[in-house]
């Protein structure tokens, strides 16, 4: 939790520091922008009222100019006005004269009024003003001024705005930042609680889907058809792996027999070399055993793909038809063979030649004397099929998807010789050249087709082809 | 005949070294790559039996650098690996023929015997003879005793194939890999079946068989009193 954790204060920092940050450029943006308008208000203002005191003194002389100036005073005018002779003497406004500048300046003033009493005086601090000031032929100078005090007082009402507002933003960023982060390392932590409760044995564990189709969401998603097909993965080696142990035991027992019976009772050359004999027997029967197993391993790897290549399927079959129409004959059945010509598909010439003897003597090895096997390779569309079919016994519909199983083998043949590898490898070979195997009632008998589709045939996609049994070929897949 | 083995696991090169030597044959061993490739760039070998697997220098890396020092001694190469890649790997490398463990000895020894004899590529050749049995390459026709023999073109071939071995033994997957281009193991009884018809076609009805059946599930053509 630990990491958790800082990770929670790195990604609250971090919201906290993208808040502030763009609270205070807004604030700089306001200030700068207000201060700007405001001055130039302001500077218009007072630019203004000097001109036209300065005119009304050029026309109607100084007396009217002060009056002017009185009237300003007392309502709606500037907050200061001053006229003033050229030997510096007041003549009206409510500041204390100063020395002449002309156009805009800033400057400090102070309260100035003649009272008949009081006399002459100024009254109270300095303050800050900005002003415009014109002087006339006759040395008269007028200024006009306004007090900078407004613009202070919105000045510090934008900070006051801000500092409040920022505060409040940072604080909601923290809790916010807080909730969010902590709210994603929950969901993180679920996927490590079930990473954790696999490692611990628990393989069924899974991901808790929310359904809002959010990236974690996906990601949780993807997690879990990932484990699911490890897990799918796992079990079918388990299973295999039990099968093998399984079906190895039988031949290692006969082996050890042999070589008991050649230690314990042979006594002569002719029975010592009988039963090494069936032991060397039992002991290559066990070594094709495992090179079965090693081929089809090395098939479902896939690496064969990278020498695939346009191979002539019709001369292949026709070579596997002329030679197991002999072989078929001598066990007295029928193969007769319905090749086209000219067919080519990309693929291993030589795992699919395997394929089509596989095919083809697992029909002559399991079917009773007499079977007519049909041999036959066609174009339908641009699929191109392979099928044999036989009216023997045929397989029972709940055991045709098992039967492409390794070592699986059907009751009725449990006594001839073979392994239960055959059709495996011929599921594997399918597979790789990215074509479906179906299994299907002949009544009586068995059609087994093998259908190289055309889009898959350059570009093999193992397992997405429909095919007409529940026996799907990648479920065997393992190693 | 001189034969080098390249061998590291011992059991298995006294095995060899034995059996090729109750044959008749002058056996060198060699238990790592380094020694090997000394021996077979240095001196003169009818045949190399050669380890995929070997300490010091790997076999194919071994087979490899003596065909590019210009040795053209055949090579044959033995493996644990069955894979159906690596045969081709092998072949690939410069070897001539591939052999994996575990085999009969007959069979290495078939082996040996085809590689030391193979003849240069007999580019003229359009007839072969033995005996009164004659083959025209050509129009595909056999005759024996100047009778036509009617054979289907698997039957040829293989008759074709045993008569380019003569007086050799041919093994049962030999004849699979070369006739047939089978790299596995049929579960029927393939070579035996065609083997029979062809004896069938050859041998029946005459006095002299040419076709026997040789111990260590072989087969050779050869005129009976012309063994040695």
């Amino acid at each position: 939790m630990q990491l958790a954790s800082s990770l929670i204060a790195r990604l609250t920092t971090l919201y906290v520091i993208l808040f502030a940050a763009s609270v205070a450029i807004l604030f700089a943006l306001v200030w700068f922008v207000t201060s700007r308008s405001m001055t130039a208000q302001l500077m218009a203002n007072v630019q203004r009222e000097a001109v036209s005191l300065a005119d009304e003194y050029r026309a109607t002389g100084a007396a009217a100019a002060a009056a002017l100036v009185e009237r300003r005073l007392q309502r709606g005018g500037l907050a200061y006005y001053l006229l003033q002779r050229r030997d510096g003497a007041w003549i009206a406004g409510n500041i204390a004269p100063v020395s002449p500048v002309l156009g805009p300046l800033d400057l400090q003033v102070r309260l100035f009024s003649r009272g008949e009493a009081a006399g002459e005086r100024t009254q109270g601090d300095l303050r800050n003003a900005i002003g415009y000031g014109v002087l006339l032929g006759d040395g008269t100078f007028v200024l006009a001024g306004e007090d900078v005090g407004r613009l202070q007082a919105t000045r510090k009402a934008i900070l006051t705005a801000f500092s409040v507002g920022g505060g409040v933003s940072v604080i909601l960023a923290i809790l916010g930042g807080l909730a969010l982060s902590a709210g994603f390392l929950r969901r993180v932590e679920s996927v490590n609680r079930t990473a954790r409760q696999i490692m611990a044995g628990q393989l069924d564990s899974r991901v808790t889907v929310r359904d809002n189709g959010d990236e974690l969401d996906r990601l949780a998603a993807n997690l879990n058809a990932m484990l699911d097909r490890i897990q799918s993965l796992m079990e079918s080696l388990k299973q295999v792996s039990s099968d093998i142990a399984h079906d190895l035991r039988t031949p290692l027992a006969r082996l050890r027999q042999n070589l008991e019976t050649a230690k314990l009772s042979a006594r002569t050359v002719e029975e010592f070399r009988s039963s090494t004999d069936a032991a060397i027997a039992e002991t290559d029967a066990l070594l094709k055993t495992f090179s079965a197993l090693l081929r089809i391993a090395q098939i479902e790897s896939g690496s064969r793909k990278a020498g695939f290549a346009r191979v002539d399927v019709s001369e292949l079959f026709e070579l596997v038809a002329l030679t197991f129409a002999a072989v078929a004959e001598d066990q007295g059945h029928q193969l007769v063979s319905d090749i086209q010509g000219g067919i080519t598909i990309s693929g291993d010439r030589e795992l699919l030649l395997q394929l089509a003897t596989n095919l083809v003597e697992n029909a002559i090895r399991h079917t009773p004397s007499g079977t007519k096997i049909e041999f036959r390779l066609h174009k339908e569309m641009d699929d191109v099929i392979a099928t044999v079919v036989d009216n023997g016994p045929g397989i029972p519909e709940q055991e045709r998807g098992k039967v492409l199983r390794r070592f699986y083998r059907l009751e009725a043949s449990r006594t001839t010789p073979g392994s239960g590898l055959g059709l495996a490898l011929v599921a594997a070979i399918a597979d790789l050249h990215g074509a479906g195997i179906a299994l299907i009632d002949h009544g009586p008998g068995l059609i087994v087709e093998v259908r190289f589709p055309a889009s898959s045939r350059s570009v093999a996609q193992p397992s997405k082809n429909a095919v007409r049994t529940s026996a799907r070929i990648a479920i065997y897949k393992i190693v | 005949m001189r034969i080098l083995v390249i061998e590291d696991d011992r059991q298995t090169a006294q095995y060899l070294a034995k059996g090729l030597r109750q044959q008749g044959h002058v056996v060198e061993v060699a238990d790592n790559g380094r020694d090997g490739l000394f021996l077979a760039a240095g001196e003169k070998f009818d045949v190399m039996v050669v380890d995929r697997m070997l300490p010091g220098l790997d076999g194919l890396g071994l087979v490899k650098t003596v065909r590019s020092a210009g040795v053209k001694t055949p090579i044959l190469l033995l493996t644990t690996l069955g894979g159906i890649d690596d045969r081709v790997e092998g072949l690939e490398a410069g070897s001539d023929d591939y052999l994996v463990k575990p085999f009969a000895f007959a069979e290495l020894m078939a082996r040996v015997n085809a590689l030391a004899r193979r003849p240069p590529i007999a580019g003229a050749d359009t007839t072969l003879k033995i005996a009164d049995l004659e083959m025209d390459l050509l129009r595909r026709k056999v005759r024996r005793a100047g009778a036509d023999i009617e054979l289907t073109p698997l039957e040829f071939k293989l008759l074709e194939h045993l008569m380019r071995q003569t007086p050799r033994i041919v093994t049962r997957t030999m004849l699979l890999e070369q006739v047939w281009g089978f790299h596995f193991d049929p579960k029927t009884s393939v070579v035996e079946t065609h083997m029979s018809r062809l004896r069938g076609k050859i041998d029946k009805g005459f006095a002299c068989e040419l076709i026997h059946t040789a111990r260590g599930s072989g087969y050779v053509l050869r005129v009976p009193d012309a063994t040695r």
